[in-house]
C-alpha cells in the first residue's frame, strides 16, 4: 500500500467508519454466540475478527463465516445426516428430524451482524487493499516498485451510504425469514416427509432452477442484444466447430499447393 | 465477473448453508440465508448495469492546444487530451475506474490518463491529460478502458468504449538553422521563388539585343541603340521561371523496420517536411512523391500553405506505415495482438461467443502445414491429432489389411470374405497381441505426453484461434475465413500485421526468413521510383532539383533503371540528389569504426556488428561510385544536415542556373 494511499485523511475516515461498523457487528455475533452457550468459540470469533478489522486481512469475512459455521454446527447431527444420504437406503433421508434453533430475535440478530460484519469488511477491503482484481495480462514487475492496487476513491464515499447499509440490512433478512417461512406454507405428504425435509428439498430445487433459468434467460437476452459484429462471430464459432475437420483438410491441402508454387517460383 | 473476493465469499457461504441444512441449525440456515440474498441482489443489480448501462456509454474527445480545438498535431508540441465520458440513461454507474489508451507513439505523457468516479445522468467523468510526441506520424487514440465494480468487491466487469479518433502528427516546425540564408549573394537578386534563365522571356531583366523582326511587339525596340546603329534594335529579356523541387521519398519496408533509436524512415519524413517548410516559406515550388514497392503517391509543385500542409499530411500518414513481410511465424505476433485484442475488444473476445472449447484445446491442434522448421515437441504438438486418431483406429486398419492379404494369399473367394475376415482379425489380434499392445500403448502415450508438456504450445493455439475469429469477422474474409488462417500461417501472419498496423501498435518482426533471407530489401521499389522520376521530368520544366530520399544500399546491382532515369533527368538540365537513409546508431561512413579486419576470437556480437558496419559501408561506398559517374552527389541522411545542402543546392539553381 503506498504512503499516500495511508495518509489520504478522506480515506482513513471512511476506513475508520467502515471499521466501527464491523466491530459492532462484531460484537453482536460475539453475544449471539455468547448467549448460545459458546463461550469459547465466542472469544475466538472476537477476537480473530478484530485482528482481521484492524489489520484489513482479506480473508476476514471467510474466516468469521468458517468459525461461526464451527461453532453453531451440530457436528454429531451433521454427521448423522451424512450418513443417511449416503445410505443406500436413500428413504431414511426422508425421515429428518425437527430443526434446532433460538429466539427468533436472537436469529434476526445473528443474520443482521453477520451481514454487516460482512459488508463493512469488504467495503473497507476495497477502501484500502484493492477494489479491483489484478490484471492477469500483466507481466510480473521486475525489481522495481509493484504497481499500485486500484482503489475504492474515498472521495466517492457517497453520504447515503452508511444510510443505505441500514436499510440494506432489514430488507435482506427479512426476505430471508420470509422466503424461509414461506416455504412451509406449502407442505406435501409425499412419502412421508417431514416439514423440514421438504423445506432443504425445495431449498435445493430452487436454488439450481433459479440458476439455470437465470444463466438460461442471461444467455439468450445476450445473444439478443449481441451487435452485428459479435452475432457473426458467434455463428462463424459454431460453423467452425461443427465442420472443423472438414474445413481444416480443405485448406491444409490449399495452403501445401500454394507453398509448392512458391517453392517452385523461388526455385526457378 | 466474479472476483476472487467474491468466489471466496460464495464458498463460504455455501458451507454455511451446507452446515445448516445438514446439521439442522435454524440459526445457521438463516444466516446463510440472508447472506446469499443479499449476494444475489448485488450480483443481479451489477448484472443490470453492465449489461444496460455500459453498452450505452458514449464518450466525447477533444484534442486542443491554448488556441482551441485541433485537428492534427504537430510533433514536439503539447496537446490537451479530454475525454468525457457520458451515461446516457437514468442508471448509474456508481464506482468506475476509466483509463484512456493513450497511443503507442506518445512521447510524453504529463498527468494521468485514468480517472475513477461515478457516472450519472448530467455528471459525466473526464479525463484530462496531456500528450506530446517526438516524431511524426499518425495518433491513433482507440477510446476508454472502463472497469466497473462494486462497493464491495465482489463483482467485476472491464469494457472498452471504442472511438476510434486518427489524428495525424506533422512534423515538427523548422526551426532557424532550416530556414535558407537570406544575405544578398548576388547583386540582382530575383524576388524567391524566381529563377532567372538565360533565354529569351518575358521576364525584367535585359538578355540582349538583336535586330528587329516583323511582329516584334513595338514596345521592345530599343530606341538609343537603333539610333546610334540606325537600325532597328529590339531588346530580348531573360526568362523567369520558379525554382522547383521535387522530393521522392521512399517509404518501402525497408526504411520502415524499427531499430532502438526509431526509423530510416522518420528522418528521412524530417528531411523531407524541413525542404518542404523552408522552400515553402522562400516560395519556392516543391512537389512530393511518396513511393513503395507497390506505387506512387504524389503531389505536384506548388507553395501554397494549403499545399504545404497537405504534404505534411502525406508525409505524416507516410511516417506511421509499419513494416510488412509475408513469411513471418504468426508466434511471433499472436502473444501482443491477443492482448491488444482481449484489451480494445472485449466484447468480441468474450468466451461465450469467442472460445477455444476445452476439449478442442486438448485435442486439436493447427496448423497442419508450415513452412519453418518446426522443434520435436512443436511438430508432435502439431500431430497429436493424427497421433490420437491413428493410435485408436490404425491398428486395427493395419490388422485388417494384413488379414485381408492374408485371405487372398491363401485364395480364399470373396463370398466367405465377409464371414473370414473378422475371424482372421481376431486371430491375427490375438497371435500379434503383445507387439500391437505395445503399438498401440507407445503411440497414445506419445500424445498424452504431447499434450500434457507443451502448455505454451496450448495457450498459443488458444489464442490463435480467437484471433482468428476476430480477424476472419473484422475483415469479413466469410464463413470459412477462420479455418483458412488457421491453417495458412503466411495468411494469419499478414492478417495479423495488418490489424497491429491499423492500430498502430509497434511490433518487431524477424529480419530473416526461414532460408536466411533478407526480407526487406524491397528491390521491386527501384522501378517504381524510375517510373515516378520519368514522369516527373516529363511533366517538369527547366531547372528542376530532383531529390531522391530512397535507401538504395545494396541494390547497386538492380539500379539500372534509376540510373537511366537520372541520365534523362540531367541531359533536360536537372539537378539530382541522393539522400540515403543511414540506420540509426550506425558508425557514419568514412568513420574508422568497422573498417578494419574482423578478428576470429572477437566476441559474437562485436563479429556481428563489425561485419555489419562494414557491409554497410561498402554499399554506400558503391553507391557513391555508381552515381558519382553521372556526377550525382550521394548523402548519407544521418550525417551533416541535408536540409541546408538541399537548399543550398535550390540557391545554387536560382542564382547560377545559367552556370551549369
Amino acid at each position: 500500500m503506498s504512503q499516500s494511499v495511508v495518509d489520504d485523511p478522506n480515506r482513513s475516515s471512511a476506513a475508520r467508519r467502515y471499521q466501527l461498523i464491523a466491530l459492532l457487528a462484531l460484537l453482536l455475533i460475539f453475544v449471539v454466540l455468547l448467549e448460545s452457550g459458546e463461550e469459547m468459540m465466542s472469544l475466538i470469533v472476537l477476537l480473530l475478527g478484530a485482528v482481521a478489522i484492524a489489520f484489513r486481512w482479506a480473508i476476514g469475512p471467510a474466516l468469521v463465516l468458517l468459525l461461526l459455521m464451527l461453532s453453531l454446527t451440530d457436528w454429531r447431527q451433521l454427521f448423522r445426516n451424512l450418513e443417511r444420504l449416503i445410505s443406500p437406503r436413500a428413504s431414511r433421508l426422508f425421515y429428518w428430524d425437527g430443526m434446532t434453533g433460538a429466539t427468533p430475535l436472537t436469529e434476526v440478530v445473528l443474520a443482521m451482524a453477520v451481514l454487516a460484519f460482512v459488508i463493512a469488511q469488504y467495503r473497507l477491503l476495497s477502501l484500502t487493499r484493492n477494489a479491483f482484481p489484478p490484471d492477469g495480462r500483466r507481466p510480473t514487475p521486475g525489481p522495481g516498485p509493484a504497481p499500485p492496487p486500484q482503489l475504492r476513491d474515498a472521495r466517492l464515499l457517497e453520504e447515503n451510504e452508511i444510510a443505505f447499509l441500514a436499510v440494506t440490512l432489514p430488507l435482506w433478512t427479512g426476505i430471508a425469514f420470509f422466503f424461509w417461512f414461506a416455504m412451509s406454507l406449502y407442505r406435501v405428504d409425499w412419502f412421508g416427509l417431514t416439514p423440514e425435509a421438504w423445506r432443504i428439498l425445495l431449498t435445493i430445487w430452487l436454488a439450481g432452477a433459479g440458476l439455470i433459468g437465470t444463466r438460461a434467460i442471461v444467455g439468450y437476452l445476450g445473444l439478443r442484444r449481441a451487435t452485428e459484429a459479435e452475432a457473426r462471430l458467434y455463428l462463424q464459432d459454431q460453423i467452425w466447430r461443427q465442420t472443423r475437420r472438414e474445413q481444416a483438410r480443405i485448406d491444409h491441402w490449399l495452403t501445401r499447393a500454394r507453398m509448392r508454387a512458391q517453392q517452385r517460383e523461388e526455385g526457378t | 465477473m466474479l472476483t476472487a473476493r467474491g468466489w471466496w465469499f460464495i464458498l463460504c457461504n455455501f458451507f454455511l448453508l451446507a452446515a445448516g441444512l445438514l446439521g439442522q441449525s435454524r440459526l445457521l440456515i438463516l444466516t446463510g440465508f440472508t447472506l446469499m440474498f443479499w449476494f444475489c441482489g448485488e450480483a443481479l443489480l451489477f448484472a443490470v448495469r453492465a449489461c444496460l448501462v455500459v453498452p450505452r456509454l458514449r464518450l466525447v474527445r477533444l484534442v486542443q492546444d491554448e488556441r482551441g480545438p485541433v485537428t492534427s498535431l504537430w510533433a514536439e508540441r503539447s496537446f490537451e487530451v479530454r475525454v468525457t465520458l457520458h451515461v446516457p440513461g437514468f442508471l448509474s454507474l456508481p464506482f468506475v475506474v476509466v483509463k484512456d489508451l493513450v497511443p503507442f507513439q506518445a512521447g510524453e505523457v504529463v498527468g494521468d490518463p485514468t480517472a475513477t468516479g461515478r457516472v450519472d445522468l448530467g455528471r459525466p467523468l473526464t479525463v484530462t491529460y496531456h500528450v506530446q510526441f517526438n516524431a511524426a506520424g499518425v495518433a491513433r487514440f482507440e477510446g476508454l478502458a472502463v472497469q466497473m465494480a462494486d462497493w464491495q468487491g465482489l463483482f467485476y466487469h472491464a469494457a472498452f468504449v471504442r472511438q476510434a479518433v486518427v489524428l495525424r502528427v506533422l512534423p515538427r516546425l523548422v526551426d532557424d538553422r532550416g530556414r535558407r540564408a537570406t544575405s544578398k549573394r548576388y547583386n540582382l537578386l530575383p524576388p524567391p521563388g524566381i529563377h532567372r534563365l538565360r533565354r529569351p522571356g518575358s521576364g525584367s531583366e535585359l538578355l540582349d539585343l538583336r535586330d528587329y523582326l516583323p511582329g516584334d511587339p513595338p514596345k521592345t525596340i530599343a530606341w538609343k541603340v537603333s539610333a546610334r546603329r540606325d537600325k532597328l534594335i529590339t531588346k530580348e529579356f531573360e526568362s523567369e521561371v520558379p525554382v522547383r523541387c521535387t522530393l521522392f521519398v521512399d517509404t518501402s519496408s525497408s526504411v520502415r523496420v524499427p531499430a532502438a533509436r526509431g526509423t530510416a524512415l522518420a528522418r528521412l519524413i524530417d528531411i523531407a517536411a524541413g525542404v518542404i517548410q523552408a522552400n515553402s516559406s522562400a516560395r519556392d515550388l516543391t512537389g512530393l512523391c511518396l513511393f513503395d514497392e507497390q506505387g506512387t503517391s504524389t503531389a505536384r509543385p506548388d507553395r501554397s500553405p494549403a499545399r504545404v500542409t497537405a504534404m505534411l499530411g502525406m508525409l505524416a500518414e507516410a511516417a506511421a506505415l509499419a513494416p510488412t513481410a509475408g513469411r513471418v511465424d504468426p508466434d511471433t505476433l499472436v502473444p501482443l495482438a491477443h492482448a491488444f485484442a482481449q484489451e480494445v475488444y472485449p466484447d468480441l473476445m468474450r468466451p461465450s461467443i469467442n472460445a477455444m472449447p476445452w476439449y478442442l484445446t486438448w485435442v486439436a491442434a493447427f496448423p497442419g502445414a508450415w513452412r519453418r522448421r518446426a522443434s520435436a515437441l512443436r511438430y508432435l504438438f502439431r500431430r497429436k491429432e493424427k497421433l490420437l486418431i491413428g493410435g485408436l483406429f490404425a491398428v486395427p486398419i493395419l490388422v485388417a489389411m494384413v488379414a485381408m492379404g492374408f485371405l487372398f494369399y491363401t485364395g480364399i473367394s470373396l463370398r466367405h470374405l465377409e464371414l473370414l475376415l473378422p475371424l482372421a482379425m481376431l486371430v491375427m489380434m490375438w497371435v500379434f497381441r503383445w507387439p500391437l499392445l505395445v503399438l498401440v500403448i507407445g503411440i497414445e502415450m506419445l500424445f498424452i505426453l504431447t499434450t500434457l508438456i507443451s502448455g505454451r504450445e496450448r495457450r498459443l493455439a488458444r489464442w490463435r484461434k480467437r484471433l482468428a475469429a476476430l480477424l476472419a469477422v473484422r475483415y469479413a474474409l466469410g464463413p470459412g475465413g477462420l479455418a483458412l488462417l488457421l491453417e495458412d500461417e503466411d495468411q494469419l501472419s499478414l492478417y495479423l500485421q495488418r490489424f497491429l498496423a491499423e492500430h498502430h501498435v509497434p511490433y518487431t518482426l524477424p529480419l530473416y526468413d526461414e532460408a536466411g533471407r533478407y526480407q526487406f530489401t524491397s528491390p521491386e521499389k527501384v522501378d517504381v521510383l524510375a517510373t515516378a522520376l520519368l514522369r516527373s521530368i516529363g511533366k517538369g520544366h527547366d531547372n528542376e532539383l530532383f531529390v531522391l530520399l530512397a535507401d538504395l544500399l545494396e541494390l547497386d546491382d538492380r539500379l539500372e533503371p534509376l540510373l537511366k532515369a537520372v541520365r534523362v533527368a540531367l541531359g533536360r538540365h536537372h539537378q539530382v540528389m541522393v539522400i540515403c537513409p543511414w540506420p540509426p546508431g550506425l558508425p557514419l561512413p568514412g568513420k574508422t569504426e568497422g573498417a578494419g579486419r574482423l578478428s576470429p576470437s572477437a566476441p559474437l556480437p562485436l563479429s556481428v556488428r563489425a561485419a555489419t558496419v562494414r557491409r554497410f559501408h561498402e554499399g554506400f561506398a558503391r553507391l557513391k561510385r555508381v552515381f558519382g559517374r553521372l556526377g550525382v552527389p550521394v548523402i548519407c541522411a544521418a550525417g551533416g544536415d541535408p536540409v541546408p545542402l538541399i537548399l543550398e543546392r535550390m540557391e545554387r539553381l536560382r542564382g547560377l542556373g545559367w552556370k551549369r
